[in-house]
């Protein structure tokens, strides 16, 4: 008798101990899907070809303002510094709708600057995630600038992701105002 | 008691003061965008602007309460054809949303069918000013055709009317209009029209009536039109009505032909008929 109730519970501890190592079917946590805090160094934001990308990106959901506004500095740098350039292949790189591109080409000789921009030239305030996903976000931002031109505009940016790459293809007045298509809108090749 | 109940009556009413009253949105008869530049962007920015049901033009979300949904339709802005946004639940849908602000609708007459798309606009622009209402295509083409069949028939009868006689032929002859074609845009939408009179009928006024090819040679009249009859019972004015039978249809560019019920356009007139009977004398 007492030899089957030792039986008995080698049996059971063998089947503890099989469901407690029997894997649970979770996905394996890589360093690919970790999605980091702006400033993290494996964090990869990519904004107008100018920083390296990674497979974090394309999944990436902007979550915090910090992050917002650097890539949202980073699209207004490359469209100042493609304007001032006359550089259309610059605009390309930060904008994603035709209109978009027409309204930069129409600037070309057109906007005055006092000095070349700079980066660091333009800043960001009062900024608001509005709307955000894997593939496009919405804030609103007061973009102050300075040194190239003076001035502050205050707006609803919406920012889409292209080829891995987050570009800007509406500025609207309003936080309240009707942004959500542009999200939802079919982004289409610039010419 | 009668004190408790007080204090129970006024807590109710403060209370009734207090609660507040869901705030009711505007109605939006429509929605607009306009752009403007952006005087340190450079860039174009985009404001919404609505006309308020039976009042005024408004900023949308400037301080007004907005609807929790808008619908899209299409009109008519002073660019031409172009899609806008409002509260009333109409019959078109989105059928493309493209990034700078362009769409392509399609028209649902029955939203419990959803396949059932009878047409959709090309690639049409956001309004950029106040849109003029198209609701229905098919309005269009209706007002087109009937402005082109207007003209009734003008026969030409021989013997003319009050020489008609027993026993002799009578000739109708009227002239056919040609076949029409058309291509116009309504509501966003380019639309094939096609117009022609497949017959013409006679109701000759004594109880028969004929149908008869609508081809010049048949309707030439006398002497070699086929459209005769011979009376045999004299009348004070038989009600001689000649119609011609219009078929007109249209459909969106590459869809399928709708035909259209277009009434007969039709010219009466009275048509005495003598009879002559001879008389042997001496």
């Amino acid at each position: 008798m007492i030899r089957r109730l030792i039986a008995g519970l080698v049996v059971v501890g063998l089947a503890i101990g099989v469901w407690a190592l029997w894997p649970r079917g979770e996905p394996d946590p890589s360093p690919t899907t970790t999605v980091n805090a702006v400033g993290s160094s494996t964090t990869s934001i990519r904004v107008a070809s100018r920083t390296t990308g990674s497979t974090a990106a394309q999944t990436h959901v902007v979550t915090t303002v910090e992050e917002a506004e650097e890539i949202l500095r980073a699209l207004w740098f490359g469209w100042f510094e493609g304007i001032y350039n006359q550089d259309e292949e610059r605009i390309k790189e930060v904008v994603g709708s035709q209109t978009a591109l027409d309204s930069a080409e129409a600037q070309f000789g057109v906007m005055e600057f006092s000095a070349p921009p700079t980066i660091e030239q333009v800043s960001l305030s009062g900024t608001e995630l509005l709307f955000s996903n894997a593939e496009c976000f919405v804030a609103w931002a007061t973009i102050d600038l300075s040194g190239f031109r003076e001035g502050s505009s205050s707006g609803v940016h919406v920012i889409r992701r292209r080829d891995y790459a987050w570009v800007s293809v509406g500025l609207w007045d309003m936080k309240e105002d009707l942004w959500q298509q542009d999200c939802e809108s079919q982004l289409e090749p610039l010419s | 008691m009668a004190a408790r109940l007080r204090v129970a009556v006024g807590a109710v009413v403060v209370a009734a003061l207090f609660i507040a009253t869901p705030a009711t949105a505007e109605d939006f008869a429509s929605c607009w965008v306009s752009v403007e530049t952006d005087p340190l962007l450079g860039r174009e920015r985009t404001v919404t602007r609505c006309r308020i049901a039976g009042g005024d033009v408004i900023d949308y979300a400037s301080d007004h309460s907005v609807p929790s949904r808008l619908y899209p339709s299409a009109g008519v802005d002073l660019g031409g054809d172009c899609w806008y946004l409002t509260s009333a639940e109409g019959q078109w849908i989105y059928l493309g949303l493209y990034v700078n602000g362009d769409a392509t609708l399609g028209w649902l007459p029955d939203p419990d069918h959803p396949e059932a798309i009878i047409f959709a606009t090309g690639r049409i622009p956001r309004c950029t000013s106040e849109p003029g209402v198209i609701a229905d295509p098919s309005i269009e083409v209706w007002e087109y055709v009937n402005e082109y069949i207007h003209p009734p028939p003008a026969p030409d009868v021989n013997p003319s009317a009050g020489n008609g006689v027993t026993g002799l032929k009578t000739f109708v002859g009227v002239p056919v209009p040609a076949d029409h074609a058309t291509q116009l845009s309504a509501a966003g939408v380019s639309v094939d029209i096609e117009i022609e009179v497949s017959g013409v009928i006679v109701d000759w006024g004594d109880g028969r009536t004929e149908t008869f090819p609508a081809s010049g040679t048949a309707m030439a009249g006398y002497p070699d039109g086929i459209a005769t009859h011979v009376y045999e019972r004299k009348g004070d004015g038989f009600d001689l009505a000649v119609s011609y039978n219009w078929t007109a249809r249209w459909r969106i560019v590459g869809e399928p032909w709708e035909f259209l019920d277009v009434p007969n356009t039709t010219t009466s007139l009275a048509y005495p008929v003598n009879e002559i009977v001879s008389v042997i004398t001496d």
